[in-house]
């Protein structure tokens, strides 16, 4: 399987557990998404098989009215936690996911979740990027993985 | 009778989504605790203890495995059910996990995961004894 549909597929499922939220198969045509609120984690690998590198980072960006809504299905009161966190948090389980997927035989440390300005993460800079994007009802998010060269 | 938990977690936001899971497992809650670390989890078993603890593994201070590793050479929490809680996924964390003779639930897990892995930890204690922690006849889904 393609790294994107890893990513694809390990949103999903986060999406689908967490949120009770399931991405349209086809995205169709579609506007522009507006990314209102995004997320970035380091990883590195701390022991295990070299399947991706030592280290690197994932992005999650969310349009503002499906994030509202993956959080009304994560949690009691979703006013709990700012949007920020709970994308961070998002983000937090869809690496762990893809990384044990991707590099089952590997063990990894991820960071803590910031926030993100733009599209690409600060650290560690990035050489080559996958992504993917999941169309659900109420929006748009966006999953990249980075990798240094 | 009710199920004391204690769920150890550095991220709130994951401390109550395991909490809201665990509300709609079905299971007769007592108590749920919630610790940010190991530490902070130690500290906590001092003062009550509880029936089951949901331990994340990557945590600063005090990571989940060390939390482990310090409860079963106590001999006042050896005996408490674990279930690592976790999007930790390789085969090497696997083993160490069975090892240690803790349940294990992946991260994004659904509440029939969490029920699974619960009820495997509650049964499957080291004197194979059954505790009787469910509400009637347990979780219904």
């Amino acid at each position: 399987m393609e790294l994107q549909d890893q990513l694809w597929r390990a949103v999903a499922r986060t999406f689908e557990c967490f949120c009770f939220l399931v991405p349209h198969e086809d995205a169709g045509e579609r506007t522009t998404p507006e990314y209102a609120t995004a997320a970035w984690l380091p990883f590195a690998r701390v022991d295990g098989a070299e399947a991706l590198g030592k280290e690197g980072s994932l992005t999650l960006r969310a349009e503002p009215e499906l994030l509202q809504r993956a959080l009304e299905g994560m949690l009691d009161d979703p006013t709990e936690v700012s949007p920020q966190d709970g994308l961070g948090e998002l983000a937090n389980v869809i690496c762990g996911q893809v990384l044990g997927d991707v590099a089952p035989e590997s063990v990894f440390d991820l960071g803590s979740p910031s926030a993100l300005d733009g599209e690409t993460p600060p650290f560690p800079a990035p050489a080559s990027s996958v992504k993917a994007e999941l169309v659900f009802d109420d929006g748009v998010i966006e999953v990249g993985l980075h990798l240094p060269s | 009778m009710s199920l004391d938990v204690l769920v150890v977690d550095d991220s709130p936001v994951m401390r109550r989504m395991v909490r809201r899971n665990l509300d709609l497992t079905g299971f007769e809650l007592g108590e749920v605790r919630e610790a940010k670390n190991g530490r902070d989890a130690l500290d906590q078993l001092g003062e009550a203890c509880v029936d089951l603890a949901l331990v994340d593994v990557n945590m600063p201070v005090m990571n989940g495995i060390e939390l482990i590793h310090a409860m079963k050479a106590d001999a006042r929490l050896c005996s408490v059910p674990v279930v690592v809680v976790s999007s930790e996924a390789s085969a090497q964390r696997r083993e160490e996990f069975t090892a240690l003779g803790v349940g294990y639930v992946r991260k994004p897990f659904t509440p029939e995961d969490l029920v699974e892995a619960v009820i495997g930890a509650l049964t499957g204690g080291e004197d194979g004894t059954a505790r009787p922690a469910m509400a009637g006849s347990g979780p219904d889904f």
